[in-house]
């Protein structure tokens, strides 16, 4: 697998919403590639501080 | 009538905190997310005779204010920076260290999708990442489909990651991630 076509599947990846076969390659593929896990790493990291956003309320 | 008014009143009560939380994050400030969020229910008020239950009415209130916010981004535009004092910090976060590192996070999150991703992907990654939505009912919200939803989401994902580092958050990140339970893993 190119490390272009892991990237592309990092959402769907970390939303566990891909077949297995293709996990599975993927997983590989991160085992081998010291850069794309570096990459999906960072990927999760800006993620989380995404979703770690407060959730804004109306001032009353 | 009454009765009307009652479910009326019933239906902004339990929607308004994630119609807000939807505004705010697509609006430059508290002001416009107050407006943003108003004008939303006011259309759905008036077009609530309209509304076929072929959707989730969460789902219907988030396309109005989607498009109304798409409408009122045409007719006045403009680029403002914002105020870290309007930010609201966790209500159970007390470390004071850590306020600062969420108010500047905060900051950087709300700067990053105001400024420096494009407008459809500053709304998909509204609705998924920060109003939680499903991939469905973004596809309703958006009008495309579910595909089309995973896929722009993933470059706006990337998008927002890019934008996150140069924008000069980086040490934030690295600093953040200290204080988040481990979550740095390289």
């Amino acid at each position: 697998m190119k490390c272009s076509t892991v990237r592309n599947q990092f959402s769907r990846y970390l939303e566990n919403d891909l077949d297995a076969a293709t996990r599975q390659k993927i997983d590989q593929h991160l085992e081998d590639c010291a850069e794309c896990e570096k990459e999906l790493t960072i990927f999760i990291n800006s993620m989380r501080i995404l979703r770690a956003a407060v959730k804004v309320r109306p001032e009353k | 009538m009454a009765t009307t008014a009652r479910v009326w009143e019933d239906i902004v009560e339990e929607n308004r905190d994630y119609v807000y939380n939807l505004a705010y994050y697509l609006s430059r400030d508290r002001y416009a997310a107050d407006d943003l969020t108003q004008e939303t229910f006011l259309k759905a008020f008036e077009n609530l005779a309209s509304f076929r239950e072929e959707s989730s009415l969460r789902t219907w209130l988030c396309s109005i204010a989607v498009n109304t916010y798409k409408m009122s981004r045409r007719r006045n535009y403009k680029h403002k920076s914002m105020c870290l004092e309007v930010m609201t910090p966790p209500e159970k976060t007390i470390d004071p260290e850590r306020i600062i590192i969420r108010k500047e996070l905060q900051w950087c999150i709300h700067h990053v999708l105001q400024h420096h991703v494009s407008r459809d992907y500053k709304i998909i990654l509204a609705l998924r990442d920060l109003n939680d939505m499903s991939y469905e009912e973004i596809a309703e919200v958006l009008d495309i489909s579910v595909s089309a939803v995973k896929s722009r989401l993933h470059r706006a994902r990337m998008a927002f990651r890019k934008h996150l580092e140069k924008s000069g958050c980086a040490k934030l990140m690295k600093d953040y991630t200290c204080y988040c339970e481990g979550v740095m893993l390289a």
